[in-house]
């Protein structure tokens, strides 16, 4: 087993180009895609009603970017109204003092919670008008504020399941979760095909007629492709944590065992493959439909939860993508802990159970 | 000795083996024939315990090993007809990682590696990549690998195919060492007559999964006593003429390729003189005639009605 893992190793010094070209790869879609504009928040082209005035203006700007992930960018009406005209927003916002109107282009889920966080801002602020009113107090916004900021109870209230309507969207750590996952699927499962080349080049009957146990030749190349995947998956989170300011948050140790669970069902996922492929070439044909799919249908490439669909949404249940985007957004945005992601680290497991076992039964079947 | 009683294997609704019987004694050299196709690996792999028969037994000593196969694996080395190695590894990374396989450690691993690579000539170049070696030195190198271990028996399937002369004589002197000097069984498959003649003391030749002869090489030709073989070379190739040998009761084989016919016929006076007296009728000139006794190519041919490259 010893001896199998180390060859791997010894073949990768030679040829350690598909390694590296993965990584850069993931890098340059990471960049591509979470990087190209310099912002993880979305932009909201905001106009005011002429009766706010422009030092009121600011107050609101201020006030409408407590919103986590949004950025309320003051822009002329008629601006605003182009800009969706030609697609570049998908919807606007034109706020005056006792109303709120959008201007909308496309149907984008992100407006609901916009549209939940004015209505809460728009009662909260019209409560305090109807107080100052009755009492005649005009300080009263101001004991208002200071017993938000020094509140006598403190509730610590924590974003569980995402139900559809509500979500952070994370441009950055979505490309860099989406895409490092997708590229992973690639190295772990062409360093595994290695296998099927194996046996189709005769050294594995050599194995076979070996005192090595076949449970030993499995284990030290599943272990070499779990540890090649898990490595690249963790080089490029570290790469863009330190390197590139992503904020990741300090949760390495959930990471790493989202990671690890995902890498184990890939590896699993590459040998049930490999067990259907009669030759290892056809996996090269094999491998991108299956990692792109998995890659649309898991939620790598944009957000799971702007898909409506009933049938892709049920096809997403079935793909390891899902589950271990699912439990890496959780952990590092939604600040969760290992416990409350157990439902979609224990699927990833069990997808990796199930895989092997049937994989490795229909390669031993031919 | 290693045996195959009615040995059989079915691939699908595809006969690869049908009934063969073979056996094998310690320090014989036994050369299996047969066209590409014939059955010749199958029937290997599963005297070399890779392969489950459909039905009949493989024994060792009298002991089964189909259900015990690691009675003879210790023992066995096989060389497969594939280049079974990593191409990226030189020869001496290949040879020290099947060792590690092989239980071998420090100095007995380097010794034994050392020798094996001696043995097939590549010790001066042993660090070299074994991409960029020939191909018949790579051949060299995936039969040093079967040999690490010091096996009593070496199977040898097709081990000199697509390589140049110089590299396959090397070969063949080494397998010829191997079992004469060192006392090796050797099991060696082939579709090269002129191999198997040279270094096999018996050969099975094999047909369409069947084993259709076997003996020496003298009892396999005797089969063709009462023949002899007779060689043509022509002007030209003339269809017509061909048709015209065919039809001759007293003709028993035609072969032709280009401008070369060989025919098979009993031995007899006048055989050149009806032969010549056809081509002068069909305006046929024969540039040579040659009458040859029957090789074992002739008994292949006899047997099968065809050649063994076909």
């Amino acid at each position: 087993m010893k001896s199998i893992f180390i060859l791997q190793w010894q073949r990768l010094k030679r040829q350690p180009l598909m390694i590296v070209s993965m990584i850069v790869m993931t890098m340059l879609f990471i960049f591509f895609i979470g990087g190209s504009t310099d912002q993880s928040t979305i932009p909201i082209p905001t106009s005011f009603s002429d009766e706010i005035s422009e030092e009121a203006q600011n107050d609101w700007i201020k006030e409408l970017n407590e919103l986590d992930g949004f950025t309320f960018q003051p822009i002329k009406e008629k601006v605003i109204k182009e800009q969706v005209a030609l697609g570049n927003a998908s919807f606007g916002l034109r706020v005056s003092s006792d109303s709120y109107t959008f201007i909308t282009g496309t149907k984008d889920s992100n407006q609901a919670i916009v549209d939940q966080f004015l209505s809460n801002l728009y009662m909260e602020n019209n409560q305090i008008d109807q107080v100052i009113k009755q009492t005649g107090n005009n300080q009263v916004e101001t004991i208002v504020e200071n017993k938000e900021n020094n509140p006598p109870v403190t509730v610590k209230a924590s974003v569980g399941e995402t139900d559809g309507d509500f979500f952070v969207f994370d441009n950055k750590l979505h490309a860099l979760f989406g895409m490092t996952l997708f590229f992973a699927i690639y190295t772990i499962v062409f360093t595994l095909s290695e296998v099927a080349e194996e046996k189709q080049r005769g050294s594995w009957d050599r194995l076979i007629l070996s005192p090595i146990k076949k449970w030993q030749i499995y284990i030290g190349y599943l272990s070499y492709s779990f540890i090649i995947g898990m490595t690249q998956i963790i080089i490029v989170f570290v790469m863009f944590y330190y390197l590139f300011g992503f904020e990741i948050g300090s949760y390495w140790l959930e990471i790493l065992s989202i990671v690890a669970l995902y890498t184990f069902a890939i590896v699993s996922l590459g040998m049930l493959l490999i067990g259907f492929v009669r030759k290892s070439s056809q996996l090269g044909a094999i491998v991108p439909i299956v990692a792109v799919s998995m890659a649309m249908l898991g939620g790598a490439y944009w957000p799971i939860e702007i898909v409506e669909n009933h049938f892709v949404l049920a096809l997403s249940k079935g793909i390891p993508v899902t589950y271990a985007m699912d439990a890496l957004k959780g952990v590092t945005i939604y600040q969760q802990s290992l416990a409350e992601n157990v439902q979609s680290l224990a699927t990833l497991f069990l997808m990796g159970v199930i895989c092997m076992g049937v994989g490795i039964n229909l390669m031993e079947r031919r | 000795m290693l045996e195959t009683v009615s040995l059989r294997k079915v691939f699908k609704k595809q006969v690869a083996v049908d009934d063969a019987n073979l056996y094998l004694q310690k320090g014989e050299s036994i050369g299996l024939l047969g066209p590409n196709g014939a059955g010749k690996s199958t029937m290997i792999s599963m005297m070399a315990t890779l392969v489950k028969p459909t039905s009949g037994t493989v024994t060792w000593e009298g002991q089964d090993i189909i259900k015990n196969p690691n009675i003879i694996r210790p023992i066995l080395g096989v060389v497969p007809q594939e280049i079974a190695l990593y191409k990226e590894l030189s020869a001496y990374e290949n040879v020290k990682f099947f060792g590690k396989i092989y239980r071998l450690s420090g100095k007995e691993l380097e010794r034994r590696a050392q020798e094996v690579l001696e043995l097939v000539g590549l010790r001066d170049r042993q660090k070299e990549q074994v991409k960029k070696y020939s191909g018949g030195m790579q051949r060299r190198v995936n039969i040093a690998v079967a040999l690490l271990h010091e096996p009593e028996i070496v199977i040898m399937d097709e081990p000199t195919v697509g390589i140049d002369p110089q590299s396959r004589n090397y070969i063949l002197e080494m397998v010829r060492t191997l079992n004469k000097e060192k006392g090796m069984t050797v099991l060696y498959t082939s579709h090269y007559m002129e191999e198997v003649e040279k270094l096999c003391d018996r050969i099975y030749i094999m047909d369409h999964g069947n084993v259709i002869a076997t003996g020496t090489k003298e009892e396999l030709t005797s089969i063709l006593s009462s023949e002899e073989t007779i060689d043509l070379t022509l002007d030209q190739s003339n269809a017509s003429f061909t048709k015209l040998l065919a039809q001759q009761d007293w003709i028993l084989n035609v072969t032709e390729s280009e401008s070369n016919m060989k025919l098979i016929v009993p031995k007899k006076s006048r055989n050149l003189a009806r032969i010549f007296q056809l081509a002068e009728k069909e305006h046929v000139q024969i540039l040579s005639a040659n009458v040859q006794i029957p090789s074992l190519e002739d008994v292949f041919l006899h047997l099968t009605g065809r050649s063994l490259r076909d």
